[in-house]
């Protein structure tokens, strides 16, 4: 490949160069998976728990963050060793996902504080990164899902603690766990092609 | 209607691949370029090296693994070149 090139074969693989690239974007289904799956463990354990009148079941809530949390750390340590391409858009999703995070937190901190329930807040502000990731991936499964974190979130303002904590349930489903499984077919595509 | 010369540190395939594929990441390493280029080691290191004189691109020597990662960034001169090329070859096409 150190041949010169007419106009026509320069332009035709500029084309096929940056097309290529356009997919190198981290792996990240592996995030939505693991979220989904600990925060519904965490949702359905307070939701039974609570129906069954058992005390303390939103410490299943700090339990599964912080494992997921550990394990999602690690594996971006050992996929970021891996992966040989930094883009543009690694860079915007990981500045969202961090901009959530940090709101997260405060969210919840000072719905606790003031005596209020944070699960709706937190269902409405999951659907932001989730949408936006979903736009820059061109990923339609993710786009469908934050618009779903708000809708479930809305609902569930008037139904929560009751039904609420079902529909964040049925939302971690839609908007995370399905969409990962989708993005992870996806992505594994685009690595064999 | 005069055409503007082609670069001749672009005129090259495989310098082409490689800088169409650093224009559109932030930065990619020696094993990235390797793959999608298809180009052998020897010839890749010799253009990157061409670029990198030309000041089209930014080369840091990292560790990954604990083995030498040479990482690759276009620099801002590459981004004109790039662009002053795609318009030259874009105006000898009529497109």
């Amino acid at each position: 490949m150190d041949t010169n090139l007419n106009p026509e074969q320069g332009l035709k693989l500029i084309e096929s160069m940056i097309a290529q690239a356009k997919h190198s974007f981290q792996r990240i289904s592996f995030y939505f998976m693991l979220w989904g799956g600990l925060l519904l463990v965490a949702t359905l354990m307070e939701y039974f728990m609570g129906q069954a009148g058992m005390p303390n079941g939103w410490l299943g809530w700090p339990i599964m963050g912080t494992l997921g949390g550990i394990v999602a750390w690690m594996h971006g340590s050992r996929e970021g060793q891996k992966s040989g391409v930094a883009t543009f858009a690694d860079r915007v999703f990981m500045w969202v996902w961090m901009a959530f995070i940090i709101t997260l937190l405060l969210i919840i901190v000072s719905n606790v504080a003031v005596g209020s329930q944070p699960g709706p807040w937190v269902c409405l502000l999951t659907g932001m990164p989730t949408f936006i990731t979903g736009g820059i991936l061109r990923f339609r499964p993710l786009v469908v899902g934050g618009v779903l974190f708000w809708l479930f979130g809305m609902v569930s303002l008037f139904v929560w603690p009751e039904q609420g904590a079902l529909l964040f349930g049925l939302a971690l489903v839609t908007g995370y766990i399905i969409p990962g499984i989708l993005l992870k077919r996806q992505e594994d595509g685009v690595r064999t092609a | 209607m005069a055409f503007a010369p082609l670069d001749p540190v672009l005129h090259n395939q495989l310098r082409l691949a490689v800088i169409s594929l650093l224009v559109s990441v932030e930065t990619g390493d020696f094993n990235f370029l390797l793959d999608k280029t298809g180009a052998t080691r020897g010839n890749l290191s010799t253009q990157i090296s061409k670029l990198k004189e030309a000041g089209y691109v930014a080369v840091e020597k990292t560790f990954k693994d604990n083995y030498p990662n040479t990482l690759c960034r276009i620099t801002p001169m590459g981004i004109k070149a790039f662009e002053q090329y795609v318009k030259a070859i874009t105006d000898y096409l009529g497109k």
